[in-house]
């Protein structure tokens, strides 16, 4: 069979700006369902390894569990420009009540890790060696460290200030 | 060895070009997908040396053909991803749609997308740019988050679901929405709450689901694979089925030697209740889950012991018990192109009677191996579909010849197909040009029309060359006559 290809480029997308930048180094939460407050949560390190100020989430949301599809975000993210993360442990304090996942993104890729809380302050520590492209575009852009509700009903999310420990 | 002589010739028929051109040398055409309805049939891939989305059309089922492409609206940006549709029920109104990549400020690996979608009503007349009308999937964020692997699902009239993976909210999420006017506007059907970067579609009756990777249990190095479904033509969704498969082994979701991170595949596809998802396991080989309704029914790899040493981009297609699955093998070494290394791979299919318990094959659908970039890897999907009792491929030969890689298409008579597989018939036949190819359990002779033995051959895959004329094979007591024109 005689194959013929009429090749026309067509430029038929819209025209339009710059990517929109959003604000780095501070937290993203649904303010709808979602009340912040300065926390007192603290994990001392050295001052070139320390990132973030503590702050304390209460919320409330209905569907984080039990539900095949979401369409009400409970989702909370602290997202940092930082993009020379080369392995190395991320740690902060976290206490409160309610199941949570912690998702880390990074210029390494992604990893993550569950907890529960029960009112006791618990140190989070994050091998961010371990993390993995979950993408085809390999890494996952600078630093993201988010907070994922996983039951259903009031919440209470306290999260320190960030270590991030590296090699030198 | 085992797998060069299994995939020693080709058993589909002859390949038609999609691409039309020789790339340039170490530049590819890429991720390669297709669609079919009535005799409309979608063959689209990027051109990396274009910088474009390329859709190739034939609107009279693959006799004649036409191209357009979408390129990006601004200057430093790129676009990938793409995908297509047909609509049921008016073979003239297809979709294009793919991702329009832009760079953030947050350094090189700071990728932001917005999902591009396009409809054109034309037929024919889709060949046209001004025949087309494109919008922003969902709200337009300016690029503001990453957006990612959107697939379509065509459901009649102007209604489409669309799916894509963002971090709007966060998480690496998989979203859908849906348009009821042909993408003039969009309304969300929610999201999934587990991180997921990969969803493939499957329709079957007036069930549609929903493929998902999940990534909630990486911590202990294991990838999930499931579905979800809906009964209402995707307004509401239930819990399907999963299964999680470990990469502790690797510690990677990347193989040994392709670059990409080919364990976040999950293709499915789906047949009266049955369901199945197709993914690289962290041996790299292609595996497929397989349920009955939601009940797992089993987990197992297609082909083991031959169909390359890392298998990638499974894709499904099934109807009935069968289900056919096709994939990119590694083959071998090949060399290098400029700073990227290149393997040998070839393209392979194998298919199951009895939804996915045992398979046949594999044998080849690309016609040869050839030279894949392996870093950085080009491929997230390949084009395989079942449609009219034919299967369709499409898939990108990177590097011929260390230049003019090319995109192809080819098809199959699956009248054959379906009776091999079921064990009626001992021979597949396959017309190519100068001959046929051959795939048999047992010897076949072939007569001239006179009754004149023209050649016995033994069990196995063979092409053999033959002029136009009428044939007839033996084989036992079945036989089969071939025309040949």
């Amino acid at each position: 069979m005689m194959l013929t290809i009429f090749m026309q480029i067509a430029l038929m997308g819209q025209k339009h700006g710059a990517p929109k930048d959003l604000p780095a180094n501070q937290w993203y939460y649904p303010v709808e369902r979602v009340e912040v407050k300065k926390g007192s949560l603290r994990l001392e390190a050295d001052a070139g390894k320390v990132f973030g100020e503590p702050v304390i989430f209460r919320g409330q949301c209905m569907n984080s569990e039990g539900v095949v599809l979401k369409k009400e975000n409970c989702t909370i993210y602290y997202r940092t420009d930082i993009t020379d993360v080369k392995g190395g442990i991320l740690k902060f304090m976290v206490r409160g009540k309610g199941k949570f996942r912690i998702s880390v993104y990074s210029p390494l890729g992604y990893t993550m890790k569950t907890i529960t809380l029960k009112g006791e302050p618990v140190e989070v520590s994050i091998d961010l060696s371990k993390s993995i492209a979950i993408t085809q575009h390999g890494s996952a852009g600078p630093l993201r460290i988010v907070f994922t509700p996983l039951e259903n009903g009031k919440f209470v999310l306290e999260v320190s200030n960030f270590v991030l420990e590296q090699e030198e | 060895m085992l797998l060069i002589a299994l995939l020693m010739d080709p058993p589909f028929a002859s390949e038609m070009d999609m691409s039309g051109r020789d790339v340039a040398t170490c530049q590819i055409d890429e991720e390669v997908t297709m669609a079919k309805g009535g005799n409309t049939i979608l063959v689209s891939y990027i051109s990396e040396e274009y910088g474009y989305d390329i859709l190739v059309m034939s609107f009279d089922g693959g006799n004649s053909w036409s191209s357009i492409a979408y390129g990006p609206s601004y200057s430093g940006c790129w676009v990938g991803d793409p995908a297509v549709a047909v609509q049921p029920d008016n073979p003239n109104k297809i979709y294009f749609a793919g991702i329009e990549y832009c760079q953030g400020s947050g350094g090189s690996d700071d990728v932001r997308g917005e999902v591009w979608f396009c409809t054109c009503s034309a037929g024919s007349g889709c060949a046209s740019g001004s025949s087309w009308s494109c919008t922003y999937v969902g709200q337009n964020d300016s690029w503001a988050y990453f957006k990612d692997k959107e697939w379509l699902l065509a459901m009649g009239g102007s209604r489409v679901l669309v799916n894509f993976t963002s971090n709007m909210y966060g998480d690496n999420n998989l979203f859908i929405y849906e348009t009821t006017d042909d993408g003039s506007t969009w309304n969300p059907i929610g999201y999934l709450n587990i991180p997921s970067t990969v969803g493939y579609w499957a329709k079957s009756g007036s069930n549609v689901y929903m493929s998902y990777n999940d990534f909630s249990d990486i911590n202990n190095w294991n990838i999930g694979v499931g579905f979800i479904y809906s009964t209402d033509g995707g307004s509401t969704w239930n819990s399907g089925g999963e299964v999680f498969f470990s990469i502790a082994g690797s510690q990677t979701t990347a193989c040994p030697h392709d670059a990409r991170p080919a364990k976040i595949h999950d293709h499915i596809t789906a047949s009266g209740n049955k369901v199945a998802i197709s993914f690289t396991d962290d041996d790299c080989k292609a595996n497929v889950a397989r349920w009955q309704g939601t009940t797992p029914i089993g987990v197992s790899q297609i082909s083991p012991s031959a169909g390359g040493s890392e298998q990638i981009l499974p894709m499904l297609a099934s109807y009935g018990n069968y289900i056919y699955a096709m994939w990119q093998g590694r083959t071998g070494d090949y060399g290098s192109c400029g700073s990227s290394p290149v393997g040998e791979w070839g393209t392979g299919w194998a298919a199951s009677p009895d939804w996915g318990s045992t398979w046949d094959g594999p044998y080849r659908v690309s016609s040869r191996d050839y030279p894949f970039r392996e870093d950085p890897s080009g491929h997230d999907y390949l084009g395989w579909l079942i449609d009219g009792g034919r299967l369709y491929a499409a898939w990108g030969n990177d590097f011929y010849t260390d230049d003019g890689g090319h995109v192809l298409f080819t098809y199959s008579s699956v009248v054959d197909v379906g009776e091999f597989v079921e064990g009626k018939a001992p021979f597949l036949v396959f017309y190519t040009r100068g001959g046929i190819n051959i795939i048999s359990r047992k010897p076949v002779r072939i007569y001239d029309v006179s009754g004149r033995l023209i050649e016995s051959i033994p069990a196995g895959e063979r092409f053999v060359n033959l002029n136009p004329g009428v044939y007839v094979l033996h084989s036992g007591d079945y036989s089969k006559k071939v025309i040949l024109k």
